[in-house]
């Protein structure tokens, strides 16, 4: 009876207590503020989109971009269409580098020995450091900075050096094209820079080199090489790459042969030689002999007939021929590309040349040199700008042991990395997004690169720095202004400035020259330092990271998840090794070696690669940090410490061990095959219609079938004939659609979740390996499997055909993402997308939702865009959307143009156009699901002989 | 009968009881969870399905105790003057301090009320009203093109010209979105009537037009597909 009464009483408690409850939330949501402006300063009213003209330095070069600015804050880099490397279109780094800008890793402050300082502090520094140098000439000081192409940057230091005379000027930039721009002081006795002209040359040999995948002009190269408008289903040109590690350039190529990049040289000589007996070219009785020399010694039988081959269609196409040689040659392959194509009249009609810009440095002190230097004590002054030799110096510099006998050094840069760590001070330089400068490209077009905001962390820019040493305490926008004034001069000067931040490029583009004939003595001189060659030994190369660079986009988590476009590796750098070299030494994927070269050690997961040179191992720079951020640090290994200055780019393996540790590669995908369902198709140029089959899914008009769509109907194309799987138009759809990045342990457990994927299919073949990429984005299926297995009707098609994705209906069954299949549905296993740091937070998109765990989300053909168009056109009184007045984030961001969306129901829109070509073709057409995205297959224009 | 005995009578008693309990106890457990249940539920319904949650009649203290009775009602200001933005941004907009002070200046120079108003010009920091209207973030909803269209001020915000503190007339929720973009003819006027509070509401004839026609002619299209507002 007690327990009875008992219990009655705490159930009556607890009811009570599950009222009071109940009250306590049914309160209002929580208020929200709503913030007008003070004073209209802004014509805004809320939300509107600005677009701004800057541009970014990449590499060797710059591409013009057009930024989207919303509430006064940059969202979305695309490119700019007036830009001559740009054309319109971007790459993957640019497009990722809005996360750079809003990155909480990023140096907040200047810092003296680890203690946070303010920048007033710094500048007491600079300044009395500008008095020692006025006492001193600049004799004990040294500047160390990254490759420089902004006239602003180069007349400040210019300043420098003219108050102090002794000042010694330096660069360290991994990627530098030293290699080429030797290999043009070899063969013509000062340093070019050779910009081929991709859209007229017709046959091109490509050795060890990546011209449409990693080097500077990449984006506008793809473009020129790839879209041909009038060729229309064939093609007229033909790519034949040879390398020693598959890149994207040989990915695409209609001939792709492996070769180790060592012998490259020996199969120039080959191939120079053969020309000669084809009577194509002349060369002296030393330099045939030196050829021969180096022939017999390498002497590969199956590449006679090829070179035979090959030697042939570069006579029959002289002048519009091309031999380029990529970056990680040594300088003497360079001189004999060059002076091949001399030879073959393809240098004043395949491209042109220009002067290198006179970089500061002059070539005056190598990295090592400067450390040495330092330990002597002749340098005692150090200031490091935006560059980080800690981390990327080649291997036997040291330049941490040289730093410490700084007796003051000053860095400047973007993170507080393992050189900022390692000097007295740090200071915090400003973003791109956030700088006021200038850069030259490679073709000479300068572009002013003005703000999108205000420095978050009250950075400065180089220039403000280097001037202060100079004693003056000038603005960025000041100095920008004063050196255009002396280039374009005083007269109307206000608007042709203006002028050229509207446009994105300014001045007069320096013009090309001429250059010599190549100096056949010079380059024969330079066979004598050729190292002889040990058969069967191995070899390492070093490449450029598709995520990383040289390491300064390690904290990038876009980019860190961004499938290597080949191996579709994320989140570190494997050793990429061949099938060949596994078998020998059991190697599976994931095992860690351990590498020894040029003395030195360092170890390495492995992936076994197609296509990958027999003897050949390639290790992808700019992994590794131990002190860059959260993101960085401890991904991957640092494969700098295995290069040399002598040896930046190629070196010999002197020892590998296997080990017995398994360190598991975090891919997008495992499986390459297509297994025979025809997905990524190709034919050969002049029979197209072979490569489209029969079916169903081929006839055009039965997309828009049997539902009936009054209006309009999106729909895309998608040409693999121009895709590179590049995959900017991934990292494109992260950055519009707010793609949550899921890390290493996502990745192992197949939830990534970018909506746009770029699968790879590999065919081995008796010749070597074949590769396609197809970029996979949801199909808008009409007849779409995943909207009847719904159990809340949370996807639905609208009457223009996209498949729409509710995210507030959606409770998480993932019936959806079983059912189809194309597997493009991706779920919010945990919160991965929704940011709690601010500074992340103005990083999204204010246009689509940030979705929350437990939902759905898929590939929208960016309907945020399409409500925006549909509604802009009503606002302007037409309701008529013309094709392409605007696209899809990754249509936008196609460097080659390989994605086309538009309106099906306009007959005359270039989509319908597409799709109507013999080449189009339906993913799994046999399934009946009448998806709106049709494919086109590549064609290759194979020379039947070789 | 030993103590004992009478005791295991007693027990026998109690194990009968206990025995009932046995089963009752269960029973009792489930019909605790199911009361819970119901009371969630209830609880839920009440608060989720009225229009408590939607927020009808919210009306909260604002830095200043603006009165739009006196502004738009009395004084005449037509809703555009301020909200620059409703009628083709995506937003209607709170206008800028600056806007206020172009009157406030001379009028009413020494209003107490006014005092946050021109502190905060004065030192170039913005008030921060507290936001009235709002709809959840998933829906994207365009105001320009309401006002395109047709839809008056007083539509879907009240007779915001009577109040003196400003509330959230109507429920806006889905429903009540949808009803609209159904049959939108009914619910729209002419241009010059938008910012009109007095404009009597049409009729809802029943039938559901497919190509709705508004006033002016202007052939309407309303989304009525998920992804027009939930994107």
């Amino acid at each position: 009876m007690t327990e009875r009464q008992a219990s009655r009483r705490d159930f009556l408690a607890f009811l009570t207590a599950l009222g009071a409850q109940a009250s306590v939330t049914a309160c209002r949501q929580t208020e929200e503020s709503v913030v007008p402006q003070v004073r209209n300063s802004q014509p805004l009213t809320g939300s509107e989109s600005l677009h701004f003209a800057t541009a970014l330095p990449f590499l060797d070069t710059a591409l013009g971009v057009i930024v989207e600015s919303r509430d006064a804050r940059p969202v979305k880099v695309e490119g700019n269409p007036k830009h001559p490397e740009s054309l319109g279109r971007t790459n993957s780094f640019a497009q990722a580098t809005l996360y750079n800008l809003y990155d909480p890793d990023r140096s907040c402050g200047p810092k003296q020995q680890g203690t946070s300082r303010t920048w007033g502090e710094a500048q007491q520094m600079l300044s009395n450091w500008a008095k020692a140098l006025d006492q001193s000439n600049g004799a004990k000081t040294a500047i160390l900075t990254d490759c420089q192409r902004s006239p602003t940057m180069l007349a400040a230091l210019a300043a420098l050096r003219k108050q102090y005379p002794l000042l010694r000027v330096t660069t360290h930039e991994p990627l530098e094209q030293l290699n080429a721009r030797e290999g043009a002081s070899i063969a013509f006795g000062e340093a070019y820079e050779f910009l081929p002209n991709w859209g007229s040359a017709e046959t091109v040999l490509i050795l060890d080199g990546d011209p449409f995948g990693l080097e500077g002009g990449a984006v506008r190269a793809a473009h020129d090489w790839a879209v041909r408008p009038d060729a229309g289903d064939r093609r007229t040109n033909r790519l034949i790459v040879v390398e020693s590690c598959l890149s994207l350039t040989g990915s695409i190529a209609d001939h792709r042969f492996p070769c180790e990049s060592r012998n490259i040289l020996h199969l120039v000589s080959a191939l120079a030689l053969a020309l000669v007996k084809q009577q194509a070219i002349t060369a002296s009785e030393s330099l045939l002999g030196a050829f021969t020399k180096l022939v017999t010694v390498w002497g590969d039988a199956k590449w006679t007939k090829r070179i035979d081959v090959l030697a042939k269609e570069l006579a029959e196409k002289r002048e519009r021929s091309l031999i380029f040689v990529g970056m990680r040659q040594p300088p003497l392959v360079h001189a004999l590309a060059y002076w091949l194509n001399s030879q073959l009249g393809n240098l004043e009609h395949s491209g042109a040349f220009w002067k290198s810009q006179p970089s500061e440095t002059g070539g005056a002190l190598a990295l090592g040199q400067l450390a040495t230097l330092l330990r002597d004590g002749q340098v005692e002054e150090l200031l490091i700008i935006g560059t980080n030799p800690v981390f990327s110096a080649p291997g036997d510099v040291n330049f941490a042991g040289a730093l410490k006998h700084a007796k003051r050094s000053v860095h400047l840069g973007e993170y507080y990395d393992e050189t900022a760590q390692r000097c007295a001070w740090h200071l915090n330089l400003a973003h791109v997004l956030e700088s006021f400068s200038d850069v030259t490209a490679r073709d000479g077009t300068s572009s002013i690169i003005q703000p999108l905001i205000a420095p978050l962390w009250g950075s400065k820019t180089a220039a403000e720095v280097l001037m202060h040493l100079v004693g003056q305490n000038r603005s960025a926008s000041d100095l920008v202004r004063d050196t255009w004034r002396t280039l374009l001069g005083a007269d109307g000067f206000d608007v042709k400035f203006r002028q050229g931040l509207l446009n994105g490029t300014i001045g007069d583009a320096v013009g090309a020259v001429t250059v010599p004939a190549p100096d056949e003595t010079r380059i024969l001189a330079h066979f004598a330092h050729v190292d002889p060659i040990v058969p069967d030994a191995l070899e390492v190369v070093f490449v450029p990271g598709h995520s990383t660079l040289d390491g300064r986009y390690a904290n990038n988590g876009w980019l860190q998840e961004l499938p290597c476009p080949i191996t579709k590796v994320t989140w570190g750098n494997p050793a990429w090794v061949s099938a060949d070299l596994a078998r020998r030494l059991n190697l599976i994927d994931g095992r860690v070696v351990t590498i020894h070269a040029n003395g030195r050690t360092q170890s390495f997961p492995v992936a076994v690669v197609p296509g990958q040179a027999a003897n050949s191992i390639t290790l992808t720079l700019g992994h590794g940090h131990e002190a860059f951020g959260k993101i960085a640090n401890g991904i991957g290994n640092n494969a700098y410490v295995l290069c040399t200055e002598a040896h930046r780019f190629m070196a010999s393996v002197d020892r590998l061990e296997v080990t017995a540790t398994l360190a598991p590669l975090a891919r997008t995908q495992t499986h390459f095959d297509d297994e025979g369902r025809r997905l990524a198709r190709e034919s050969t140029s002049g029979s197209p219609a072979a490569a489209a089959t029969t079916g169903p899914g081929n006839d055009p008009q039965r997309a828009l079938g049997p539902r009936s769509y009054e209006g309009r109907a999106w729909g895309m194309a998608i040409d693999l004939n121009r895709c590179t799987g590049c995959s900017t138009c991934v990292v494109a759809c992260q950055v519009e659609n707010n793609i949550p990045v899921v890390g290493k342990e996502g990745i192992l457990r197949g939830r990534g979740m970018h909506w746009l994927r770029v699968d790879r299919y590999f065919s081995e073949h008796a010749e070597g390996v074949t590769t396609m990429a197809q970029p996979i984005p949801c199909q808008q299926c009409e007849n779409a499997p995943c909207e009847t297995v719904c159990p809340v009707g949370a996807t639905a098609h609208s009457p223009e055909g996209l498949n729409d994705m509710v995210y507030n209906r959606c409770v998480g069954s993932r019936y959806c993402a079983n059912n189809c299949p194309f597997k493009v549905r991706k779920f919010n296993y945990f919160e991965y997308g929704n940011p709690t740091d601010d500074l992340v937070k103005l990083r999204m998109n204010p246009d689509v939702t940030v979705r929350s765990r437990g939902v759905m989300e898929k590939c929208t053909f960016c309907v945020q865009r399409i409500n925006d168009a549909k509604i802009s056109a009503k606002l302007h009184g037409d309701s008529t959307i013309r094709d392409e007045s605007f696209t899809t984030a990754c249509a936008q961001a196609c460097p080659t143009d390989a994605i086309v969306f538009g309106d099906l129901s306009d007959p005359s829109s270039r989509v319908s156009a597409l799709r109507k070509s013999a080449r189009s073709y339906e993913l799994l057409a046999e399934l009946g699901l009448m998806p709106r995205v049709t494919y086109l297959s590549k064609i290759r224009n194979p020379n039947s002989e070789m | 009968m030993t103590p004992h005995h009478q005791e295991s009578a007693q027990s026998v008693g109690v194990r009968h009881v206990q025995t009932r309990a046995k089963h009752g106890r269960p029973l009792l457990i489930a019909g605790v969870v199911l009361l819970l249940g119901v009371t969630c539920v209830g609880a839920a319904l009440a608060y989720y399905g009225t229009d408590g949650y939607l927020r009808v009649g919210y009306r909260p203290v604002q830095p200043i105790e603006f009165s739009h009775k006196l502004h738009s009602g009395e004084l005449g200001l037509d809703c555009r003057f301020c909200h620059t933005g409703a009628e083709r941004g995506v937003h209607a907009n709170l206008p800028a301090s600056k806007l206020c002070m172009d009157c406030h200046d001379k009028v009413l120079p020494e209003s107490l009320k006014l005092l946050p108003l021109r502190a905060t010009y004065a030192e170039n920091r913005p008030i921060r009203w507290i936001r009235v209207t709002k709809l959840p973030e998933y829906t994207y909803f365009h105001h320009g093109i309401h006002l395109l269209v047709g839809v008056g001020c007083s539509t879907c915000h009240g007779e915001v010209d009577k109040m003196t503190q400003t509330e959230q007339g109507l429920s806006l929720s889905m429903g009540f979105c949808v009803e609209c973009h159904r049959n939108p003819a009914p619910f729209l006027r002419p241009a010059r009537y938008i910012t009109r509070s007095d404009f009597p509401p049409s009729s809802v004839n029943g039938a559901i037009a497919v190509k709705a026609v508004s006033p002016e002619g202007r052939v309407l299209s309303p989304p009525l597909h998920c992804g027009g507002c939930h994107r």
